[in-house]
């Protein structure tokens, strides 16, 4: 971050953005950050207010309260034309009477380049995103990777601030998704463009953020690098959304590290939140966190749970466990590598023995 | 990564927005759009309401004229006899216009182009043109009345005339519903066509019976399409002028109550009374039809399963022979019209002449009567085409400016509701006034120099067509990715070569039937331009209904011949342009 003209350090930066639409509340008070190069994601369900944010910082939509700044200049009032931003939309949007290389070159005609510059920087960037020997082809004759490609092509075309990619990869189909999803952070990281991606799926964003904003209800509910926030999510809802996560309703704190689950005393090290002796609390642990074993297990800490239905998955198997204490009977969920599940040879209705990591639960508040 | 850290000061020099941004100028254009339409829309239609609370000599008199006319039973008749016709034309039209679609869109019969082309054929021609049919098939002298000219009892011994009294609210209704059954079948069609091939899956594997599926999936589906069609029919038969002109006989209706009040009788002040209870039926029909079309839009699936067309052999039969029948009527009557104005003298000499098509011994003006429509209609398409466009345009694609954008739509959709005779009407008060009086000041008219000249004529019918084609404009441009304006915009490219570049292009196929629907109606429309045009500028289409007036009926359907010749030549021409063009945007069209 020391190349940044921010005087915080960031390159980016949103404060305080408030937007509304009539009564309802898109944006309530939201603010990021982010340095030059980085690629940010911002991600969160449908109706979280991530596109809001993402059309604010491009400057096609105003918002309420707040401000914009990119590279140390406040561009809340700008329009779009004068914030220098590329934008890859959704749809694409690509002009379906134009070649692939007359899309790219469209905003040329008007920038500082002239004549054959301009051919030369289409090629240039054709050829960046892999697609030299199409400039002739029309959008409807390439596919849908191809597609992207050229709108990414052509949002690069200005050498912009900022890359604006919302649900960039949304309308491709997965083996494409995954390709595509390495090689646009390959090229962002190539040309150094600072990227902000809005995603609501959590794989693009695990996969190609160097830092996540997670958004709910028109706020940020936790921002962080990928590995935190799968790792330490700061509220259920950011747990459940990221990942999958087993909850375990009813626990109470009994002190520094130990809770109360029925008639059990369970070693918890996580607290993302802050809660008080004697409070009661929810306790979650991912799938691939809960370690499943017969008698090895340590007597002390083990779990009795019967296996209540088996789900193949390839790779992984998800054993859903039905645990004997507290009452009623609780399920849980554990992820099983395929040759460990083989091992332990699971079928329903068996009795297994299971464990929690104390290092891998996190307690909550109850809701 | 600390969230939220004190901010560099902001560059204040950035913050102003340069006097001429797009966002300005677009809001400028929609002003211009709203004061545009204000002008000749909202001011012409105040001058009538206003004209129809004088009296002839210019003293208010509140509602006397609506009291005088409502007293007076001759006048308040017709008001009836309009209401009948309209009520039995919608009644015959939109059955047909129902059995007929269904025909071309849910059944498997041959000949679909062949039979969809010719019952759009009325569509070409003016009003009159039926009513002059009618009269040589029908007539006194027709056809059928005297039993094919007495062949019947000549040779069968039997005597086969058959006089069906068409003078009056028989004939207007035939002619009516030969006129409204197109535009019936038009949009039933495309009501019948975007269904959901799924839920008449869904429905049979219910086990639900043919008649069961046809009442609970088919007939709720078109719903709105039917309401629509009703609507369309009614207001169009409520209002017309051409046929009732021709063999209304002394049934009158309110359209030629007006045209009498007003060039017959030069009572200004009671023509424009009987314009407002023209306006209002067709106004609430109007109101009606929005308020279904904004229903309608909920019931559209974005991902329906078209239904292909599967029927029995049996009921595809039946429909074969049904459209058949309408064709070989359609084709009668319009061989009919042919054969009218190549007769020598029907029907005594039956020997075939272009005798009829020398108009220069009539009157209505012959063949500078033509060319002055050809350049008229030339003229509206042109100017029509890029009014429409462009505000629909402004319209569908400026963020923001809701207010403005609100009112353009208003008042764009505002002319469907109006009817020619009505614009017409409300035209002369308006650009025939020398002067204006604002709040006790007499203002020389800004806009009198229009009166009498190709401009007002053209200016009416771009009004009076003016909401069809701004709804075309409007479908097309929603098919278009809502994100171009934002990423030309991002590229800092401006909206106008945006809109050059890629928005017209994509769109050429609407513009194309924007422009041709605008010169087919100009071409054929009498009920507005007949209070407009002057002796120096005779048009073909009021010619027709100065010939027929005459009694030179032979000619009048001569020159509704040419009429027709000539947007069915256009319509051709451009269906090569469009052929051309769909050939050259094939590369980029999606497969």
């Amino acid at each position: 971050m020391d190349q940044t003209p921010g005087a915080d350090g960031s390159y980016l930066a949103a404060q305080n953005v408030v937007k509304r639409y009539g009564r309802f509340t898109a944006l309530n008070d939201v603010g990021f950050t982010a340095a030059r190069g980085e690629f940010v994601s911002v991600l969160g369900p449908s109706g979280c207010g991530k596109t809001t944010l993402l059309r604010i910082v491009a400057g096609l939509e105003r918002q309420d309260a707040g401000r914009v700044v990119i590279s140390g200049r406040d561009v809340s009032a700008l329009p779009v034309s004068r914030r220098n931003v590329g934008i890859v939309f959704q749809s694409y949007a690509l002009f379906p009477n134009l070649t692939a290389a007359d899309n790219v070159a469209y905003g040329l005609r008007s920038g500082p380049q002239a004549g054959g510059n301009i051919a030369r920087r289409v090629n240039e960037l054709l050829s960046l995103v892999g697609l030299t020997g199409l400039q002739g082809k029309y959008p409807a004759q390439l596919s849908g990777g191809q597609q992207q490609r050229v709108a990414l092509a052509r949002a690069m075309a200005l050498s912009p601030d900022i890359l604006l990619l919302d649900e960039p990869l949304s309308a491709l189909d997965a083996k494409v998704r995954a390709r595509l999803r390495g090689e646009i952070k390959a090229l962002q990281t190539r040309l150094g463009v600072t990227a902000i991606m809005v995603t609501h799926d959590q794989e693009e964003a695990l996969t190609m953020a160097d830092r996540i904003l997670v958004m709910d209800h028109g706020r940020v509910v936790q921002h962080g690098t990928p590995r935190a926030i799968y790792d330490q999510p700061a509220t259920p809802f950011v747990a459940a959304f990221i990942g999958s996560m087993n909850f375990l309703a009813g626990a109470q704190k009994r002190g520094q590290g130990v809770y109360q689950l029925g008639r059990r005393t369970l070693a918890v090290w996580r607290e993302p939140q802050a809660i008080e002796t004697g409070q009661t609390a929810t306790l979650g642990i991912r799938p691939e966190d809960v370690v499943l074993g017969h008698e090895e297990l340590p007597a002390d800490e083990r779990l009795p749970a019967r296996v209540s239905g088996l789900e193949f998955r390839g790779a992984t198997t998800r054993v859903t466990l039905a645990l004997a204490d507290p009452r009623p009977e609780t399920a849980i969920e554990a992820d099983l590598p395929a040759a460990r599940a083989r091992e332990l040879g699971l079928e329903t209705g068996r009795l297994l023995q299971i464990l929690l990591p104390p290092d891998r639960v996190s307690a909550y508040q109850a809701a | 990564m600390t969230g939220h850290a004190a901010p560099p000061v902001p560059d204040q020099s950035d913050w102003r927005e340069p006097l001429f941004s797009e966002r300005r100028l677009r809001a400028l254009l929609l002003l211009g759009v709203v004061l545009w339409l204000g002008l000749v829309v909202v001011l012409p239609l105040g001058q009538l309401l206003a004209k129809s609370l004088y009296d002839g000599s210019g003293t208010f008199v509140g509602l006397a004229n609506f009291r005088a006319y409502f007293a007076n039973p001759a006048l308040s008749r017709s008001l009836a006899n309009s209401l009948r016709v309209a009520l039995w034309t919608t009644a015959l039209a939109v059955p047909l216009g129902f059995a007929f679609a269904y025909g071309l869109t849910r059944t498997a019969i041959p000949g679909k182009g062949f039979f969809r082309g010719l019952a759009m054929a009325p569509l070409f021609a003016p009003t009159l043109l039926y009513g002059i049919t009618l009269i040589y098939l029908f007539g006194r002298k027709g056809l059928v009345t005297t039993g094919f000219f007495g062949f019947a009892s000549r040779t069968l011994g039997i005597d086969a005339g058959w006089d069906i009294g068409l003078y009056g609210p028989v004939g207007i209704i035939i002619s009516e519903t030969i006129f409204t059954f197109p535009q019936a079948m038009l949009i039933l069609s495309i009501a019948l066509r975007t269904t959901d091939a799924r839920l008449y899956e869904a429905a049979r594997s219910l086990g639900a019976s043919p008649p069961r599926i046809f009442f609970t999936v088919t007939l709720p589906g078109v719903k709105y399409g039917l309401l629509s069609a009703v609507f369309v029919c009614f207001i169009l038969s409520f209002t017309d002028f051409g046929a009732p002109k021709v063999v209304g006989g002394q049934y009158n209706v309110l359209a030629t109550d007006i045209y009498k009040q007003v060039i017959g009788q030069q009572n200004f002040a009671m023509g424009a009374t009987v314009g407002v209870v023209l306006l209002f039926p067709t106004l609430l029909a109007f109101f009606l039809d929005r308020l279904a079309q904004r229903r309608q839009a909920a019931l559209i699936v974005a991902r329906a399963v078209p239904l292909p067309p599967c029927e029995t052999a049996l009921v595809n039969r039946l429909y074969f022979a049904f459209c058949s029948l309408i064709a070989l009527l359609l084709l009668i009557f319009l061989g009919t019209a042919l054969l009218a104005s190549l007769v020598r003298v029907w029907p005594y000499d039956l020997s075939l002449s272009l005798r009829h098509f020398r108009f220069g011994d009539m009157g209505g003006g012959g063949y500078a009567a033509l060319g002055n429509s050809v350049a008229m209609a030339g003229l509206s398409a042109i100017l029509g085409t890029a009014a429409t466009f462009g505000s629909a345009y402004l319209v569908e694609k400026t963020r923001g400016a809701s207010a403005l954008r609100q009112t353009a739509y208003f008042l764009s959709m505002a002319p469907l509701a109006l009817p020619g005779m009505v614009i017409g009407l409300a035209y002369i008060f308006f650009f025939n006034a020398p002067a204006w009086q604002v709040a006790g000041v007499r203002l020389p008219s800004p806009v009198h120099w229009l009166y009498g000249t190709m401009g007002l004529l053209v200016l009416s019918n771009v009004v009076h067509f003016y909401s069809v084609c701004f709804l075309t404009a409007t479908t097309a441009l929603k098919q278009l990715d809502k994100e171009f304006e934002a990423v030309s915009e991002s590229m800092a490219v401006p909206f106008y070569r945006t809109f050059w570049r890629v928005t017209v292009p994509v769109c050429l196929p609407a513009v194309l039937e924007i422009a041709q629907f605008l010169f087919v109606n100009a071409m054929a429309t009498v009920s507005a331009v007949i209070f407009l045009y002057s002796a120096d500028l005779p048009l073909a289409s009021v010619a027709v209904a100065n010939m027929d007036d005459a009694g030179d009926t032979a000619p009048a359907a001569a020159m509704s011949v040419c009429i027709v010749a000539v947007s069915i030549l256009v319509r051709l021409l451009f269906g090569a342009a469009a052929a051309r063009l769909s050939r050259r945007s094939q590369r980029w069209m999606a497969p």
